[in-house]
């Protein structure tokens, strides 16, 4: 009656918590609702748990976990990627300690159980000693049930059965297209390093701040301070900065369905030119500028290069778990109900002139990461965010913003709001309702 | 080449000084120890001590207008994570200090910093080594590279906005 077990839920009624502009705090502070997304949303729909770039040879590996349960993500010697639970198939123990390196198995310290790359049990001490019966065929490494690759990006299920990858991500996947389409090869690479962090708050308090425009005004107004001190030096220099209120009125926030969110930056961008890395040339010398052109027209068209150069990265929240914004992969794990763990990548434009590549970390490293200039901003309201919520009076987090707005359908047929709406997080909370009812 | 004993003395002095201002949040005074060229470096690697900035992400890698801006940010009133302001108190120790090719003072040192936020009520601690380049300027130093190698750089950590 295992099964049963994991299908018992909570008895908690969601929809009593969850209305169209207003969620209750319980949902973030709650240690059995928590309990109840592990098995309704982090074991049960995809998640997204890394690039395939992150082990490009045979025998790399890179340690992470799917809620609280720690993966193994591993290049195996047929070049497919593999991922394992990270347990030995005799006592449990977790088999690699390592972050990431490359291997050519697995042995566990525990008994000296012995496994390739393609999880197979190949040696243990003293095996006579377990019987006649036993097969060391029956006892490989436990893979991810579900595993799908769309052009890199790994989403895994702990769900034997359920929707495929394709169904799960819908419109959301012409945003990774979009993603990687800013690359001369139309690939990218998490080849650079990963920032990591932690930040004491309920994970959902950042996908739903990573597509709130509302919040830039005043999460991130010093902004307009750092503006002002790069304008005395250079007025070109302070054009650079992001751009702050007066402009993310224009950006639409579109309900990709199954909890996946985009704010579309393409209208705002199309209209007043704002170019989507900045002025990601300043410093590139004019030959790498040139070359970078040039490979994009190579491989994509005169027209569709163009139209990159303008549209530029989707800016979009998949959920539960991976966030595209400019130059960067953004994904999460959650905990704890009250802890997450963040994880920052600026993407590598694969064959793009090393110098673009060098642009795109310089650039990010004033903006993201831990002591990043936006991103500490965003680090510190989330902190803020759970901590308020502690009180046990009015408990209503509000999200009406636009609520009463009319919602336009655009020509994907998805609905859409823009003005600062905070439709994009009623949107992924509707999801989140319809998955904790049981939905998928 | 390693220096005498009264030269590697004014040495640690500096490394002293520098710390008690970043302690005391005295920014200004901070940034007027850096050569204010172009070419320096303070530096906070990502993942690993060593990595490549070209190729390779770094937690911060500021030249002077980045650090500058960096500390004006701070000391706006609209940097969320430092209001109210960090309490801190750095160990610098186990210096060792020698001559580079160029003329400047090559230095290493371990820190401790224990960083107290009133907001949280935690205390979280940094841990590191550092690697200092230092040009001499009359008694006194100026520096011209920072590199700060912390220990938990491959971990999950929290938010780092004081000047470290």
């Amino acid at each position: 009656m295992v099964a049963n077990l994991a299908d018992k839920t909570s008895g908690i009624d969601y929809s009593a918590l969850i209305k169209n502009d207003r969620v209750h705090g319980k949902l973030y502070y709650d240690e059995d609702i928590f309990q109840e997304e592990l098995e309704k949303i982090w074991y049960k729909q995809w998640v997204y748990i890394g690039h395939d770039s992150e082990v490009p040879n045979v025998g790399d590996y890179v340690t992470t976990f799917i809620g609280k349960q720690p993966i193994i993500i591993v290049r195996d010697s047929n070049q497919q990627v593999q991922v394992f639970l990270n347990r030995c198939r005799h006592r449990s123990n977790t088999i690699c300690e390592q972050l990431k390196g490359n291997v050519g198995g697995f042995v566990c310290a525990y008994h000296g159980w012995t496994y390739n790359l393609e999880g197979e049990l190949k040696a243990l001490p003293l095996a006579e000693g377990f019987g006649d019966n036993f097969n060391m065929a029956d006892f490989s490494l436990v893979k991810v049930p579900r595993l799908g690759n769309h052009r890199g990006f790994l989403f895994a299920s702990l769900a034997e059965q359920g929707k495929s990858l394709e169904a799960h991500m819908g419109i959301a996947s012409e945003n990774i297209d979009r993603f990687c389409d800013t690359s001369p090869s139309g690939k990218i690479a998490v080849s650079a390093g990963i920032w990591k962090m932690k930040i004491k708050a309920n994970w959902k308090m950042w996908i739903e701040n990573s597509v709130d425009l509302y919040h830039a005004i005043s999460t991130h107004a010093s902004n307009a301070y750092m503006a002002q001190m790069m304008g005395e030096k250079s007025p070109t220099l302070a054009n650079k900065m992001p751009a702050s209120i007066g402009h993310f009125d224009k950006v639409v926030l579109r309900d990709l369905g199954n909890g996946h969110v985009e704010a579309d930056m393409r209208p705002l961008r199309r209209e007043t030119g704002m170019t989507y890395t900045g002025d990601w040339s300043d410093g590139v010398p004019e030959a790498a500028q040139n070359a970078f052109i040039e490979k994009m027209e190579a491989f994509h068209g005169k027209q569709k290069a163009d139209d990159i150069a303008i549209d530029g990265p989707p800016h979009t929240v998949m959920f539960p778990n991976l966030f595209f914004m400019l130059q960067d992969i953004r994904w999460a794990v959650p905990v704890s109900v009250d802890e997450t763990w963040l994880y920052y990548a600026p993407t590598m434009l694969v064959d793009a002139p090393d110098e673009i590549n060098t642009m795109r970390l310089r650039r990010d490293e004033g903006a993201y990461g831990p002591a990043g200039f936006q991103l500490s901003d965003d680090l510190e309201v989330w902190e803020r965010n759970y901590r308020g919520i502690a009180t046990r009076k009015n408990e209503w987090i509000m999200m009406g913003r636009g609520a009463d707005m009319p919602i336009i359908t655009d020509n994907d047929g998805r609905p859409t709001q823009a003005d600062y709406s905070e439709h994009s997080i009623r949107s992924q909370w509707q999801h989140y309702l319809k998955v904790m009812q049981g939905g998928s | 080449m390693t220096f005498s004993a009264d030269r590697h003395h004014q040495i640690e002095q500096f490394l002293y000084h520098e710390a008690f201002l970043a302690d005391e949040s005295k920014l200004d005074d901070w940034l007027a120890l850096w050569d204010s060229n172009d070419e320096i470096t303070y530096w906070v690697p990502c993942n690993k001590d060593d990595v490549d900035p070209l190729k390779e992400l770094s937690i911060i890698y500021d030249n002077y207008d980045r650090l500058k801006l960096r500390i004006g940010r701070t000391n706006s009133g609209l940097a969320w994570t430092q209001e109210p302001k960090s309490k801190l108190r750095r160990t610098v120790s186990n210096v060792q200090s020698s001559a580079m090719e160029d003329g400047k003072v090559l230095t290493y040192s371990n820190f401790h910093i224990t960083e107290l936020r009133e907001k949280s009520r935690e205390i979280i601690n940094w841990i590191g080594r550092t690697e200092h380049h230092l040009i001499t300027d009359g008694d006194s130093f100026k520096i011209a590279f920072k590199k700060i190698m912390l220990i938990n750089n491959n971990l999950e950590m929290s938010q780092l906005s004081f000047l470290i």
